[in-house]
């Protein structure tokens, strides 16, 4: 008799582990990361009856599992990595462009135009002073722009410097959160069951380290999880391999492990950021700031020295003796102090104008410095500058499209990616309703079958057996 | 395929999201009249603009350039043509002074217009443009004539390596690689040394310096002739008349040089103004939006986003949890 009873029990202990899973989902809708779970019911071991058979003896809920398809997981580990390193390219090569300010009223074409049209006004009248000035004002306005821009690389490379110091905490301290929910789980787990939301938790800061390395994670057969870099594990288990960020000699940024060999990546932001501030161009790496740094620093060099070259071969206002220096600057840092040259400003009689003399209307090195725009010669970089200009600009657009694309596509493929990964794990609000009434109802008649059970035991106790009364 | 609550709404945001950077890009265009904003929005487009831009400063510098120098020849040619009036008047004297109808006072008369018109060759000798003496050659700052010890010569500071030279003439850009001759330097039209000095007459007016102190061929022809009506010497008289035939000959020359430049310069400009037309024709054609394809696709994009606005809201709304008793 009992039999029945505990049959019904069981029945009503299950549906209402199964309404407590429904709600545990419901309640999780939101929660980044989480995947949802099930309740796994099964048929309790029957019982034999002699000569009749088998009778069951109810239900149980023998696991709770998350639904969740590791190689989604996988898939979006490693298409992550490089929708970081594009973002971050992405973002630094339109902060490169903007700075660089073409096209506008602010840009190298138009103080480049400026100066030479000032020259221009100058070749037409040489011996009035009036004209002398604004060729001084126009080539400071040139030479202030490119000092700016050149104060704007670098700033840009600090920034980056510092948002690279900030993955290097990150990473470190998400391998030390997952060592940590590893000894957790290992140890929640020795009976085998999984620990769902501690994995959902895991699963989550691998999430966000993806975004900043590429990782690959394994877990063992026994429940030891490791993650690694490129092959190395960064977490064991429940030890951490700490990356370290090493500047060397040359100012360049590596990162190392504590074993002091060093990190070797294949995408994510930090090899986005360690690419553009380190990446000068040479032998095949990424075009980064140093790379524009360097393009600077050649143009601000290169056009003072041949300006000064062909300025040196005219002579000054009235007098016998040729030109001297028409622009300065550090040998060592060309780009951030190229300004006029002292002489220059002191006295604007010093513009070497003339060709063959100081004479007043003599204005044959004026229109040798002007050709020298469209031919190129004496410059460092052998072009006109405006061709130079233009030559790093193509570089920095051609590398921001391919950077915004790149970033593009890779956003639509872990779109893809996250969909199905929500497809598989997401919690379905019409489903958890549908299975809350299923519960519920089960439930209820899990209960109807108790007091059945009861009435019958009613009768079998209280109105049998009135005859020996 | 499973669909979730998350996967609808992730779903949604980035559709709207795509939506609205649609109409911030055709918003900004409309707004700027640009169609790239930064140099990767359109690599080839970016920088062709820049060469479009350099190009029209150029050109219109190069317009200036040549405004300028019309308003020199412009002076220029008006002095040569105030020589030419005072040659004419002088050659007229000299035919009315050589048919030996006048004698005496007549002749004092002539000498003394004569000296007049010496005077004011002088003077049109040191014309200047915007406080430049256009004869000059390099040396703008200074007259080309001075008047020393009663005579008419080349000014003092031409000494030594100053002395003025034929090759002192400037140019101006006019087009890329393409320079004019500006001014007209004194020896072509005042010559140098005295009538014969060198030969032929035309000789005293090329391959000649001008150093300190020498005198000026027209200056010497009228004081030749002024010497011969002191004189009443006949033969003078009609040397008169052939120098300054030749001196004629030698400024309407000058004068046709000079003209042709005019003529070339007003051709440059009208093919400087329609080329910067073309330049800017070919900047806005690369770089501005067409407006009406522009309001097209506006309000095409604004119709989808306003679309997906709607179903996002039918579609998040209702779960089963709305319906169940």
């Amino acid at each position: 008799m009992d039999f029945g009873f505990n049959t019904a029990v069981q029945g009503l202990l299950a549906s209402q582990k199964s309404l407590y899973v429904t709600s545990h989902n419901i309640s999780n809708t939101n929660t980044k990361g989480y995947s949802r779970q099930e309740a796994l019911q099964r048929a309790t071991i029957p019982h034999l009856l002699p000569n009749i058979g088998f009778l069951g003896t109810g239900t149980e809920i023998y696991d709770i599992v998350r639904i969740r398809d590791s190689y989604v997981d996988f898939k979006y580990w490693n298409e992550n990595a490089p929708l970081g390193e594009w973002a971050v390219k992405r973002d630094t090569l339109t902060e490169i462009e903007k700075l660089f300010g073409e096209p506008s009223n602010s840009s190298f074409r138009q103080y480049l135009d400026d100066f030479y049209k000032s020259l221009e006004s100058l070749s037409t009248n040489p011996s009035d002073l009036s004209y002398r000035e604004p060729v001084v004002e126009t080539a400071l306005a040139l030479t202030k722009h490119i000092n700016e821009t050149a104060a704007r690389l670098l700033e840009l490379k600090e920034d980056t410097k510092f948002a690279i110091e900030a993955r290097e905490k990150n990473i470190n301290s998400i391998a030390n959160q997952i060592a940590s929910l590893n000894r957790q789980i290992y140890s929640m787990e020795l009976d085998g069951r999984k620990a769902n939301d501690l994995r959902d938790k895991r699963d989550l800061l691998v999430d966000e380290l993806s975004k900043i390395v590429n990782v690959r994670v394994h877990e063992s057969a026994d429940g030891k999880y490791t993650v690694s870099i490129s092959g190395v594990t960064i977490v064991d288990h429940t030890d951490v391999n700490e990356v370290k960020m090493v500047e060397d000699s040359e100012g360049k940024i590596e990162f190392h492990w504590e074993n002091g060999s060093k990190v070797n990546l294949k995408s994510g932001e930090l090899k986005g950021l360690l690419e553009l501030y380190n990446g000068d161009g040479e032998d095949n790496t990424y075009r980064g700031i140093p790379y524009y740094q360097e393009r600077l620093n050649e143009f601000a060099k290169g056009f003072a020295e041949g300006f000064n070259e062909q300025h040196k071969e005219g002579y000054k206002l009235n007098s016998n003796d040729k030109g001297e220096e028409f622009f300065s600057y550090d040998i060592d840092n060309p780009a951030a102090t190229i300004t006029v040259a002292s002489n220059i400003l002191e006295n604007v009689e010093n513009i070497a104008a003339g060709g063959i003399s100081g004479n007043a209307e003599d204005n044959g090195n004026l229109l040798a410095l002007i050709d020298q725009r469209n031919t190129g010669v004496y410059f460092g970089f052998n072009s006109s500058p405006d061709d130079y200009i233009k030559s790093i600009m193509s570089n920095y657009a051609v590398d921001s499209t391919q950077a915004k694309r790149m970033k593009d596509s890779q956003e639509i493929i872990l779109q893809n990616i996250e969909s199905k990964r929500n497809s598989i794990s997401g919690v379905s609000l019409d489903e958890e309703m549908a299975n809350m009434v299923r519960f519920q109802n089960t439930y209820v008649a899990a209960a109807r079958m108790i007091t059945t059970m009861d009435g019958i035991i009613d009768v079998t106790v209280n109105r049998l057996g009135l005859v020996g009364r | 395929m499973r669909v979730t609550n998350t996967m609808l709404i992730n779903n949604m945001v980035y559709n709207i999201n795509q939506n609205l950077k649609t109409m911030e890009k055709l918003q900004y265009q409309l707004a700027t009249g640009k169609k790239f904003r930064v140099p990767s929005d359109d690599p080839i487009g970016a920088s062709k603009s820049l060469k479009f831009n350099t190009d029209i400063s150029k050109l219109e510098q190069y317009k200036r350039n040549a405004e300028d120098a019309l308003s020199w020849l412009d002076d220029t040619e008006a002095a040569l043509g105030e020589i030419n009036e005072v040659l004419k008047r002088a050659y007229e004297l000299a035919v009315q002074a050589a048919n030996g109808t006048y004698e005496g006072d007549d002749l004092t008369k002539i000498k003394e217009e004569i000296d007049q018109l010496k005077e004011h060759l002088m003077q049109i000798a040191n014309t200047t443009y915007a406080g430049r003496h256009i004869f000059s050659g390099y040396k703008t700052d200074q007259p080309l004539l001075i008047e020393k010890d009663g005579k008419i010569v080349y000014n003092d500071v031409f000494v030594g390596d100053l002395a003025l030279k034929e090759d002192e003439v400037f140019e101006y850009n006019v087009g890329l690689s393409e320079k004019i001759d500006v001014n007209i330097v004194g020896i072509k039209v005042f010559g140098v040394g005295v009538v014969g000095e060198f030969g032929d007459f035309e000789n005293n007016f090329s391959g000649r310096k001008g150093d300190a102190g020498d005198s000026v061929t027209l200056i010497d022809v009228f004081n030749k002739f002024s010497q011969a009506l002191e004189n009443s010497d006949a033969d003078g008289l009609q040397n008169a008349i052939s120098n300054l035939q030749a001196s004629m000959k030698q400024i309407s020359s000058v004068r046709a040089e000079v003209g042709a430049k005019m003529n070339r310069l007003q051709l440059t400009t009208k093919k400087l103004d329609s080329q910067i037309n073309n330049v800017k024709e070919l900047l806005s054609y690369n770089e501005d939006v067409d407006v009406a394809e522009a309001m097209m696709n506006l309000s095409m994009a604004q119709n989808v986003y306003v679309s997906s606005l709607m179903t996002g809201a039918k579609i998040i709304q209702p779960t089963l949890a709305q319906f169940l008793g």
